[in-house]
C-alpha cells in the first residue's frame, strides 16, 4: 500500500538539507521497523518520494513523504513508533493510506503556503498598501536567476493569495509551487518591493512553509487531505 | 533543547551548517547541574570525527556515568574558523552548545600527526592558553589519548595529562580523583601531579627533559619522588566484558563511516615491522562471537543504518569469522542491510563471502603486499608470499572480479632498486595472470590494476623506530623509478599507478618521532595559518618550512637520521609491553630478511605476555 506522511521540520533541523532529510527518513523507517518496500535490482532502495526541497534555514509544518509499504500498520501505531524514534525537530503529523491511483507527492504539488514573519518594524509602514497594489496589478515582472540563466517572469498570476496579519506581523501567501511555474516566497517580497535580491535576510524575515497543495477540480487541496487513516 | 551557539546568519553562510548543530539521533542530553563536564574532541572535521569508533566508545562510557556529561567537539572548517575568530565566538560543544572553556575536561584524541595544528585551533577558539604551564585554576584540564599518544612529546607541552593506552580502563579513577581534588580546594597543579601517578596517565609537566650537545635526548626524569619513571600502557584484558556503544550517534550529514561498526577484535598477530598499531595494540584480543551477534542486532535497531562493517586490523585472523559472517548474512540480507568486510586476506573463504554481500561487477579486490619483492616482504615481515597473492588473484578472476587494488610502500629500510621495480613487475604479473586465467571469449572487460604507493614513515615502538626516513627528493626519485618501470611493462595499459605527496610524509616523519622542542614549530605553523594539514586542498608546505627555520629546528634531525640503538628515545618512558630488546632483535632480523612467525604460530617473546590477555593465554586455556 502507498502511504503519505506529513511531517514538520523545526529548530536546529532547519540546517539539514533535503538529501540528508531523505537519508534521515530511510534510517527512521528502519529504526521504527515500518515495513517499507524496496526496489528490485542489486542495490535496492526504499520506494520513497518527497515534496520539493525545503530551502535550508526554513521551518515547515507541511512536508510530505510518500512511501510504499509491503504490509499494513495502523496510523496510530505508525505515528507512535515514528515519533518515538525521531528527534523532536522532525515531528510526524499524519500517516495515511493513499488511493492507489494517487500521484506521488513530488509530482502532484501545485501550490504552497508560506508565512513570512517581519522582524523589523521599519518595513511595516506601508506593507498593506504595497500588498493592495500588488493584488491590483495584472503583471509583476521579476528576473528569475538560476545558476545558468536569467529569465523574466510574471509572478502575479502565480500568487493566489496574499494577506498581511498586522497583529502577528506575518505576510501569508499561497503561491505556485512544483515542477512547473515554481516560484519562491522571495520573489513575492521582491515584487512587493521589500527586498531586491529574492533572498531572505535572516535579520529581517523568518520564512516558514505552512502546507503544500495539489489542484483538484480547480481548487487547492492540502496533500494531507488525499489519504485516510489506517485503522 | 538548547539554543544554538551560532546565529542563523552565520549558519546560513557556512558550508554544511549541520556540522555544528548537534541534535542527532542518540546524542546524549543531560541536565548539567553538578555534573563533570567533559568535552570529547576529535581535532578534525565533523564528518571524519563522527566516523571514529573510539570516540563513540568513550562517549557512551562517559555518559553511562551519572556524574558526567560528555559532549562532542570537532575542529571547525576554515570558513567558520574565520568568522569565529573575527567575531570572537568561543568554541562550543555540540550538545549543550556551551563554551568548552567552562568545562572540567577537554579530551582530544590524537589519531594522526597531521591534525596537531588543529589542537591549537581548538584551544585558540576556546580561549585556552596553548601551553599547560600558562593555564590557571579556571581552565579545564586538557588531556589527550589515542595512537599518537604513544609518542606524545611533540605536543606534550600543550597537554596537562596524556592517557596512554586504551581509554576504557582509567578514566573512572581519574574522574574520582578529580572530584576528590575539587572537594578539597581546587589546585590544578596538585591535581595534575596526583593524576600523573595513576596507571597509564602521564603528566608531562612532572618530568624534566634535557638534551645532549648533538641534540639527542640526555635525560628524562620525574620531578617528584612519587611520579613514575615509566608509564605502562593501559589495556582492556578481556574485551568481551568491556563496554560497547550500542546506541552510537547517527549524524545527519554523510559521515565517512555511515554505518554500524562492529569491532571484532583489537590487536594483531602479524608483527609487520612497519606497523605501529600492530605493535602497540598487542596482544590480539577477540570479542565473544555471541556478543557480537547481539551487538549487531541492537546497533542496527538503534541506528537504522543500512550497512554494517567489521573492524579490526586483520579480520581474517578472527577465529570465528566464518560463523559471524554467516550470521550477519542470514540475519540482515532480507533487511537490505549491506555487509562490508575490510581488512580481509584474499582467499577462497573471503571471496565466497564477498560474492554474497557485494556486486562482483562493481567491487574491487584489495591486496596490501606493501612491498614489490619477496625479499622486501620478508624484511618487513609481511607474512605474505607471492604465491598467496597470485593464488588470491587467480581465484578472484575466476570468481568474476576484474578490478584489483594493490597497496605498496616506498622508502622502506634496506630498500634496493629491485624492490622498487618489483612493484611494477608484480602489478604486471597480476594483469598477465588475468589474461592467462580467463579465456578471451569469457572476458567481460579489461582487467584493471590500480597500484598505489605511500611513503614509509618510521614510527615509535616498531622495529624501524631507529631507521632513517627518506628525504623528499629520494621519495620523488623512487616514485619516478616505479613509474618508469610501470611504463615498461607489457600490460601497462591495464595498470594505473598513484603515489602520495612526499612533503606531508616528511612532516609526519618529523612529528612521529619528535620531542618536546617541536611544540614551538607547531605554534608558529598554526599562527601562520596551518590547519587541516591532512586535507590536500588545505595543505601548504612553505609555512612549515618557515616555522622550522624560525624555531631554529632542523627537521632532518628528526626524520632523516638513523638512531643509534643505544640512544635514549623521547618515547622510551612509555612501556607498551613490547620490550626494546624485542624491537632491536626484530630490527636485526629485518636487516637479514628473516621472517618472524606470527603470534598464533609461535610466541616470539615480545613481552606483552605480562598482560595475561588474548592470544598470549589462548593456548593455555
Amino acid at each position: 500500500m502507498k502511504v503519505r506522511i506529513r511531517f514538520s521540520k523545526s529548530g536546529a533541523l532547519v540546517y539539514i538539507g533535503h538529501l540528508d532529510v531523505m537519508r534521515y527518513f530511510q534510517k527512521l523507517f528502519r529504526r521504527a521497523q515500518i515495513p517499507v518496500a524496496y526496489s528490485e535490482g542489486f542495490s535496492p532502495h526504499q520506494i520513497l518520494s518527497f515534496t520539493p526541497p525545503l530551502p535550508l534555514g526554513m521551518e515547515s509544518t507541511g512536508e510530505y513523504a510518500d512511501v510504499e509499504l509491503t504490509g499494513t500498520i495502523s496510523t496510530k501505531m505508525a505515528i507512535e513508533t515514528l515519533r518515538a524514534e525521531s528527534v523532536p525537530e522532525i515531528k510526524i503529523i499524519s500517516f495515511k493510506e493513499l488511493p492507489a491511483d494517487c500521484q506521488n507527492a513530488m509530482a502532484s504539488v501545485s501550490a504552497a503556503r508560506y508565512n513570512i514573519t517581519l522582524k523589523d518594524k521599519r518595513i511595516l509602514g506601508d506593507i498593506e498598501e504595497r500588498i493592495n497594489n500588488f493584488l491590483r496589478e495584472e503583471e509583476i515582472l521579476i528576473t528569475r536567476k538560476t545558476k545558468k540563466s536569467e529569465k523574466i517572469i510574471n509572478i502575479r498570476p502565480l500568487v493566489y493569495e496574499l494577506e498581511f496579519d498586522k497583529e502577528n506581523m506575518i505576510i501569508d501567501m499561497l503561491i505556485s509551487s512544483g515542477s512547473t511555474d515554481n516560484i519562491k516566497p522571495g520573489y513575492v517580497l521582491e515584487g512587493l518591493g521589500i527586498t531586491e535580491d529574492q533572498g531572505y535576510d535572516t535579520d529581517l524575515f523568518d520564512t516558514g512553509r505552512i502546507d503544500q497543495y495539489t489542484t483538484i477540480n480547480g481548487s487547492f487541496v492540502s496533500l494531507d487531505d488525499l489519504g485516510c487513516d489506517i485503522l | 533543547m538548547s539554543e544554538l551557539a551560532l546565529s542563523k546568519k552565520i549558519l546560513m553562510s557556512v558550508d554544511k551548517p549541520a556540522r555544528y548543530i548537534g541534535h542527532e539521533v542518540n546524542a546524549v542530553y543531560k541536565k548539567p547541574d553538578g555534573l563533570i563536564r567533559f568535552a570529547m574532541c576529535f581535532p578534525d572535521l565533523y564528518e571524519i570525527g563522527m566516523s571514529h569508533l573510539g570516540i563513540q566508545i568513550l562517549y557512551d562510557m562517559f555518559n553511562s556515568y551519572d556524574d558526567v556529561w560528555c559532549e562532542r567537539v570537532y575542529a571547525v572548517w576554515t570558513d567558520l574558523y574565520k568568522i569565529m575568530k573575527e567575531e570572537r565566538i568561543p568554541l562550543f560543544a555540540l550538545e549543550s552548545q556551551d563554551e568548552i572553556s567552562k568545562f572540567d575536561f577537554i579530551g582530544i584524541t590524537l589519531q594522526y600527526e597531521m591534525c596537531y595544528t588543529n589542537i591549537l585551533q581548538i584551544l585558540d577558539l576556546s580561549g585556552i592558553p596553548f601551553y599547560s604551564s600558562q593555564r590557571d585554576n579556571d581552565d579545564p584540564i586538557v588531556i589527550c589519548g589515542g595512537p599518537c599518544a604513544y609518542n606524545p612529546e611533540p605536543v606534550a607541552d600543550f597537554f596537562d595529562l596524556v592517557y596512554i593506552g586504551e581509554g576504557e580502563t582509567v578514566y573512572r579513577p581519574l574522574l574520582d580523583l578529580y572530584k576528590e581534588c575539587r572537594k578539597n580546594g581546587w589546585d590544578r597543579k596538585d591535581f595534575i601531579r596526583k593524576a600523573g601517578c595513576l596507571p597509564g596517565i602521564y603528566a608531562p609537566s612532572c618530568y624534566r627533559v634535557s638534551y645532549n650537545e648533538d641534540g639527542t635526548l640526555k635525560e628524562f626524569v620525574p620531578l617528584y619522588a612519587e611520579t613514575p619513571e615509566k608509564i605502562e600502557k593501559e589495556i582492556v584484558t578481556d574485551l568481551s566484558d568491556s563496554c560497547y556503544p550500542l546506541k552510537p550517534v547517527v549524524p545527519y550529514i554523510k559521515a565517512t563511516q555511515d554505518r554500524v561498526v562492529l569491532e571484532i577484535q583489537r590487536g594483531c598477530i602479524r608483527g609487520c615491522r612497519f606497523c605501529q598499531a600492530g605493535s602497540v595494540y598487542k596482544p590480539i584480543r577477540a570479542r565473544d562471537e555471541n556478543k557480537l551477534e547481539e551487538y549487531a542486532k541492537s546497533m542496527i535497531r538503534n541506528t537504522g543504518h543500512e550497512e554494517i562493517s567489521l573492524s579490526s586490523l586483520s579480520s581474517s585472523d578472527y577465529p570465528e569469522l566464518y560463523k559471524l559472517c554467516d550470521f550477519l548474512i542470514n540475519e540482515f540480507s532480507d533487511m537490505h542491510i549491506n555487509i562490508s568486510l575490510p581488512s580481509l586476506r584474499v582467499d577462497a573463504f573471503s571471496l565466497d563471502v564477498m560474492s554474497k554481500v557485494q556486486d562482483i561487477k562493481k567491487s574491487v579486490v584489495t591486496f596490501a603486499p606493501e612491498a614489490g619483492s619477496q625479499r622486501m616482504r620478508n624484511v618487513i615481515n609481511k607474512g605474505l608470499t607471492k604465491e598467496d597473492i597470485m593464488e588470491g588473484c587467480r581465484k578472484a578472476f575466476i570468481g568474476g572480479w576484474t578490478r584489483v587494488k594493490l597497496y605498496f610502500m616506498l622508502g622502506l629500510p634496506f630498500e634496493t632498486e629491485e624492490d622498487m621495480t618489483g612493484i611494477a613487475e608484480l602489478s604486471n604479473e597480476i594483469a598477465k595472470l588475468y589474461y592467462d586465467t580467463i579465456p578471451k571469449e569469457e572476458r567481460r572487460t579489461k582487467v584493471s590494476i590500480v597500484s598505489s604507493t605511500s611513503f614509509f614513515v618510521p614510527k615509535p615502538f616498531t622495529p624501524f623506530q631507529w631507521a632513517k626516513m627518506n628525504t623528499m627528493e629520494e621519495f620523488r626519485y623512487k616514485a619516478h623509478v616505479v613509474n618508469t618501470a610501470m611504463k615498461q611493462q607489457l600490460n601497462q595499459k591495464s595498470i594505473k599507478y598513484n603515489w602520495h605527496a612526499a612533503d606531508v610524509s616528511v612532516l609526519e616523519g618529523v612529528f612521529a618521532r619528535g620531542d618536546r622542542r617541536l611544540s614551538k614549530v607547531l605554534e608558529i605553523a598554526y599562527k601562520k595559518g596551518c590547519m587541516f594539514d591532512a586535507w590536500t586542498e588545505n595543505f601548504r608546505f612553505e609555512p612549515w618550512e618557515e616555522a622550522f627555520s624560525e624555531a631554529g629546528i632542523d627537521p632532518g634531525f628528526y626524520y632523516n637520521r638513523e638512531r643509534d640503538l643505544g640512544e635514549l628515545l623521547p618515547w622510551d618512558f612509555i612501556d607498551t609491553g613490547v620490550t626494546k630488546e624485542f624491537l632491536k632483535r626484530e630490527y636485526l632480523n629485518a636487516k637479514e630478511g628473516k621472517v618472524t612467525p606470527n603470534c598464533r604460530e609461535k610466541c616470539s617473546g615480545c613481552g606483552v605476555a605480562k598482560y595475561h590477555g588474548g592470544v598470549c593465554i589462548e593456548s593455555k586455556n
